[in-house]
């Protein structure tokens, strides 16, 4: 990725988490076209749709999105996952950036600390992973090492 | 002794393992010339084995006599084909077997009339076990898996067959995913699939073998692409051409498409509830194509909770849960065949229940009950979609916890009352210093302590091991109820509710302790000590101080508290319904079927009555058939009256619940009281099978066949038809 990006999809089930990413977003020097998606299904749907720049990816997701008296959809902790392997399925380029609140990420049953989890993600997808960071309340480093990587 | 002998014997004369070693002239050293003789002639007569009788599923003989053969191993022929065909079945996670010259040997000459997978793929036409040679003609599943292995390890490549072939291939084969590794079914597999249902047949072999995420979602991209090209979205449809030809591999297709799998058919299923009705559907195709009418049951149970649970509306999500439908579900996938000789468990061996043991001690039936409870335990907490470990993971871990504990507080800093105060570099230091602590030990109690405990997280609060000693007395409370029910022929559903409630109370040991934990964690670390920071405060500050102190601590108190409640089991959870809430989700239904049905609906006694587990089936079906009957003939707008009552002095409780509705304008009372006595009267044996009919039929057999019924009979009041169904309920004793 060459460039600011002009496409972005956050696929962000937390509204909070959400909106603190998109405030972030608007430090960038010229603003993307965002397109979010709150579950996996979403997701995925948008992805086949159109190519992203970015796809800004929490792990824990719902596997549908909510709808009043439509039912529950499933809870996926590592549905990012299946976000990743959507791409690599469709060799697709987009980067991914995982933001997670969690310190560990479960990859293949297994708990893998967040420093290591950049390497395993890319040594078991082919996918283009280009970070992960762990997101907080209350840091910035977050929103610094988010910029960072889309610039 | 006489094992050793028999290994030396069997390398010596019936295969030449040893004589290949070079070793075979110090054996026949030290083995009597007569005693070698003798072996030779026995172990080259007959073997008894060829006169076992063929069993039942002569399909299976194979395989059953491949297993027992190790009684006949004395006999030359059973050890050389052993020799031979040994290596081929062993499971891909055990070490292989070295195959030795003379195995080689055999396996190439048994196969010989083996040399291609379209050799193997045709359909045997009867069933016949074979030691000299390989037979496709008469080769039952297990020889032909073997072939299969032996034609793998060879070179053979899916491209040699077609589609058709591939299918009759897998559907008389068995284990494969299990014998072949993986990186030989990713050759065998390897060219780029251009049939869809080839690829489909590839995916669903690896993925088995590998259970890697990776292939699980190109098996679930193989499925979607196959039923959405080919069957337009209708998985009904593909099974059904699965089982037309291969009900082996249309069963595996069943046992694929549990929830956990459908959910994520992202292509096929867009919507949620499109999931539980595909599984639905799917249950209730198994159950038509393999005769299992116990899983349409299961299906039914399944429509109907999906259906009160969006009445219902949304869950309290602020306390820890569990799916009560999705358990329930995996209860009935997992536990349906019950525990065998349950009458034989007595209640001193439940009493003395501490721990379970060998595979000896397991298989007493005590035990086995226990190791039912402690699966269903583990699911109960472990389960990452529905179980405590779900709620965990969205609520605590990944989410809210920091979030709820932590940033109101921090707000405090920002308040402009209290800068003065906190630009004193030693008050701010102590603050500071005391919020980097209270966040570490959040951060801590989210990654090690709300986590259900494993070798990896062993401080884990929720511990879901039934033998532990806070536990063991819950568990033999659990154990005394659960064979009570089993012994008294209950209901399965009665049993699954059942389990779910003892497994609350098994957590509920741990949930109290984590609330201890808080309580006691929150006078700990939780509230800033105020002499502390009034001291390191000027003293024209104090007042800040304190106030700073009192308006902190009241919020962590009030955090901890929260906290403390999500760990509080809900109250509204168990797989339960109101009659209201069967009255209601019954409307929405029939209004589904007849949009300008708007009865006006009079409700009296005891409507917000709980009925649980099965009662609230029994209720459901009476009430479907008689509104569905009403709104079909009766009047759309008219009155329909619900009247509920628990019978005085009846033991043991009764429950009467009646439903009134109107006749249509253009009826009389006596025209209507014919049509239902028409409908009513006759044969009731085929009346919960046959579809199109009113459903009145099904009322009466529903009295005759549910114990908790009753009866169920009708009257006529002015312009009003009056259902009446009485229920004998347990729970009311």
């Amino acid at each position: 990725m060459s460039g600011l990006p002009t496409t972005i999809l956050i696929v962000e089930d937390d509204t909070f988490k959400y909106d603190r990413i998109i405030a972030c977003l608007k430090n960038l020097p010229e603003r993307p076209a965002v397109k979010v998606a709150r579950s996996v299904q979403a997701a995925v749907a948008l992805m086949n749709e159109m190519r992203f720049d970015f796809i800004l990816l929490d792990m824990s997701l719902p596997s549908h999105d909510l709808k009043p008296g439509g039912g529950a959809g499933s809870s996926l902790l590592s549905g990012g996952l299946e976000v990743i392997m959507e791409l690599s399925f469709l060799e697709r380029s987009d980067c991914v950036i995982v933001i997670t609140q969690y310190p560990e990420v479960e990859i293949e049953g297994e708990l893998v600390s967040i420093a290591s989890a950049h390497a395993t993600l890319r040594k078991l997808f082919s996918a283009n992973i280009e970070a992960v960071i762990l997101y907080r309340h209350e840091s910035n480093d977050w929103e610094r090492e988010l910029l960072n990587t889309l610039e | 002794m006489l094992d050793a002998m028999m290994f030396v014997f069997i390398h010596r004369y019936n295969v030449t393992v040893l004589e290949a070693a070079g070793v075979a002239n110090i054996v026949d050293r030290y083995i009597d010339e007569y005693l070698s003789q003798r072996w030779m002639h026995f172990s080259t007569s007959c073997c008894p084995s060829t006169y076992l009788a063929g069993s039942d599923a002569p399909e299976f003989d194979d395989e059953t006599f491949y297993r027992q053969s190790i009684a006949f191993i004395e006999y030359r022929t059973i050890s050389q084909f052993r020799n031979g065909i040994d290596p081929y079945y062993v499971d891909n996670k055990s070490q292989p077997i070295i195959r030795n010259i003379e195995s080689a040997a055999f396996a190439t000459k048994y196969f010989r009339r083996a040399t291609s997978l379209s050799a193997i793929a045709v359909e045997p036409r009867a069933y016949k076990t074979r030691l000299d040679e390989y037979d496709n003609t008469c080769a039952g599943p297990f020889l032909r898996t073997v072939a299969f292995i032996h034609l793998l390890r060879s070179g053979a490549r899916s491209t040699e067959i077609s589609a058709p072939q591939m299918l009759s291939l897998l559907n008389n084969t068995m284990r494969i995913s299990e014998l072949a590794h993986i990186e030989e079914l990713r050759n065998f597999f390897g060219s780029p699939q251009r049939d869809s249902l080839v690829n489909y047949l590839a995916q669903a072999v690896i993925s088995d073998c590998s259970m890697q995420n990776i292939d699980q979602h190109k098996l679930r991209r193989a499925l979607q692409e196959i039923v959405i090209e080919r069957f337009n979205g209708d998985l009904i449809a593909f099974a059904d051409v699965l089982w037309a030809s291969s009900k082996n591999v249309a069963r595996h297709l069943w046992e694929l498409c549990n929830e956990a799998f459908l959910v994520q058919l992202f292509f096929l299923f867009k919507e949620p509830e499109m999931v539980f009705e595909a599984r639905a559907q799917m249950l209730d195709w198994y159950a038509r194509r393999f005769g299992d009418p116990s899983v349409s049951e299961w299906a039914k149970t399944l429509r109907l909770d999906q259906k009160l649970r969006k009445i219902r509306g949304e869950i309290d999500d602020n306390r820890i849960y569990v799916d009560p439908l999705r358990f329930g579900q995996w209860l009935l996938a997992n536990q349906v065949g019950g525990i065998a000789k349950v009458e034989q468990i007595e209640a001193k061996d439940i009493d003395e229940f501490r721990a379970f043991g060998d595979f000896a001690f397991n298989r007493q039936p005590h035990i086995q009950m226990a190791i039912s409870l402690q699966t269903a335990f583990s699911e109960f907490c472990g389960d990452k979609r529905y179980g405590i470990d779900s709620y965990l993971g969205r609520r605590i871990r990944h989410g809210t916890l920091k979030g709820v504990m932590l940033v109101q507080l921090q707000s405090l800093l920002a308040r402009p009352r209290y800068q003065s105060l906190l630009s004193e570099p030693s008050v701010s230091e102590f603050v500071h210093e005391w919020f980097r602590q209270y966040e570490s030990n959040i951060e801590f109690w989210g990654k090690e302590i709300f986590q259900v405990a494993s070798k990896l997280k062993p401080r884990g609060a929720i511990n879901a091991d039934i033998t532990n000693p806070e536990k063991i007395v819950v568990t033999r409370i659990a154990l005394h109820d659960l064979v009570n029910y089993y012994k008294e022929g209950r209901h399965i559903s009665q049993i699954n509710q059942a389990t779910f409630e003892h497994c609350w109370r098994l957590v509920e040991k741990d949930l109290l302790a984590i609330r201890l934990f808080i309580d006691s964690q929150r006078l700990s670390w939780g509230t800033m000590d105020r002499v502390e920071l009034q001291y390191l405060a000027s003293d024209d500050l104090q007042t800040q101080a304190r106030e700073f102190c009192r308006e902190l601590n009241t919020l962590t108190d009030e955090k901890f508290r929260a906290l403390s409640r999500w760990f509080t089991r809900p109250a509204n959870l168990a797989p339960s319904a109101t009659i209201q809430l069967l009255l209601d989700a019954t409307l929405d239904e029939m209004k589904g079927h007849f949009p300008d049905f708007e009865p006006q609906i009079e409700r009296s006694g005891l409507a917000d009555l709980e009925l649980i587990g099965m009662y609230y089936h029994h209720v459901y079906d009476f009430m479907y058939v008689v509104i569905y009957n009403a709104a079909k003939h009766g009047k759309r707008n008219g009155r329909l009256v619900e009247e509920i009552a628990v019978l005085p002095g009846v033991v043991p409780g009764t429950l009467e619940i009646g439903i009134a509705s109107e006749i249509c304008e253009q009826d009389t009372i006596e025209q209507v009281r014919e049509s239902i006595d028409a409908a009513m009267s006759g044969d009731i044996e085929d009346a919960m099978v046959v579809e199109g009919r009113s459903g009145l039929k099904k009322l009466l057999r529903m009295s005759t066949d549910i114990r908790e019924i009753k009866s169920i009979d009708v009257s006529y009041i002015g312009r009003f038809v009056r259902f009446k169904c009485v229920l004998a309920l347990d729970f009311l004793r």
